[in-house]
């Protein structure tokens, strides 16, 4: 008992980094949802348990995962995207040196890894 | 008591079915939610991108329209007769026409470029849109689907554990 109400009071003292304001809101759904699946082979041990772990929290757990990578990713991209395009509407916009589509692409990319080696793998 | 065995069913708490249905219920309210807040603000930002795309057409239709206007100046002082001192026919000077068409030409230049610029970006946009959502379609599958069924299951499994606490119970007060 005591160390159940630890475990809560640590629950409720998490607080997680804000990332971006499309992924925030999927923190605590998530991070609190995913505790409680996981800790049901406390209370519940049987063949249906693991079959409850393998069929819903662990194919939860990888479908939301790659969801949420998926808008971190998108909101890194669409952020470059629009930047790059605001520029373009400056009212000496292509007037100086050219960006190439390669560079274009660069400039999205970069973006993106940046965000995928700053990342925090373990939010989920 | 023995403990737990993979072959028997271990239930430390009754209402273990009855907690997991509702978190899961909540987990798909919310996030479907989220969902919502995510396709919102891509929209927002197609919105965006397509009324940069309109102003940059824009640009570039009224750089034509100068440079349709530039070279009417030029073809006018072109045409225009004009003579030197001693009234003798002579080229005439249309410097500064020629140095507005220039400046006409390169203008139009710089908007078609930015609009091609603004094209390419748009292709990568429908391009990251099209990724997103192949894992969008996932997410909501799950949510849609596979959760809602879960707690089916788990509906199922909790009338069952109830059904086995009351006939325990009809046993015990039978004796």
């Amino acid at each position: 008992m005591a160390r159940s109400n630890t475990n809560n009071q640590q629950t409720q003292e998490h607080k997680f980094e804000s990332i971006n304001p499309l992924v925030d809101p999927f923190h605590d759904s998530c991070y609190y949802f995913f505790q409680e699946l996981n800790k049901v082979s406390e209370v519940w041990d049987d063949a249906a348990s693991e079959s409850f772990r393998h069929e819903v929290t662990v194919h939860s757990q990888n479908i939301t995962k790659n969801y949420v990578e998926g808008v971190l990713d998108i909101y890194e991209k669409y952020s470059v995207i629009l930047e790059q395009a605001q520029k373009l509407t400056k009212w000496n916009a292509g007037f100086g040196g050219w960006m190439s589509f390669l560079d274009l692409s660069m400039v999205v990319e970069r973006g993106v890894s940046r965000l995928f080696f700053n990342r925090d793998d373990h939010r989920l | 008591m023995a403990g737990p065995s993979r072959k028997d069913a271990y239930i430390g708490n009754p209402e273990i079915f009855i907690k997991l249905m509702g978190s899961i219920d909540t987990f798909i309210q919310q996030n479907n939610e989220n969902v919502r807040k995510v396709d919102d603000w891509m929209f927002d930002v197609e919105n965006e991108l397509q009324k940069i795309k309109e102003l940059l057409e824009q640009r570039v239709m009224d750089a034509h329209t100068k440079l349709q206007n530039a070279d009417f100046e030029l073809n006018m002082c072109r045409s225009m007769p004009s003579y030197d001192s001693e009234n003798r026919p002579q080229k005439p000077n249309c410097s500064s026409q020629e140095s507005a068409r220039l400046k006409a030409k390169r203008q139009l230049d710089v908007a078609q470029k930015n609009l091609n610029q603004m094209n390419e970006l748009l292709r990568y946009a429908q391009k990251f849109a099209r990724e997103y959502d192949d894992k969008k379609q996932n997410f909501v599958k799950l949510l849609d689907n596979k959760l809602p069924s879960s707690v089916s299951t788990l509906h199922k499994h909790h009338q069952i554990m109830q059904e086995y606490l009351n006939l325990n119970i009809n046993r015990n007060g039978e004796k």
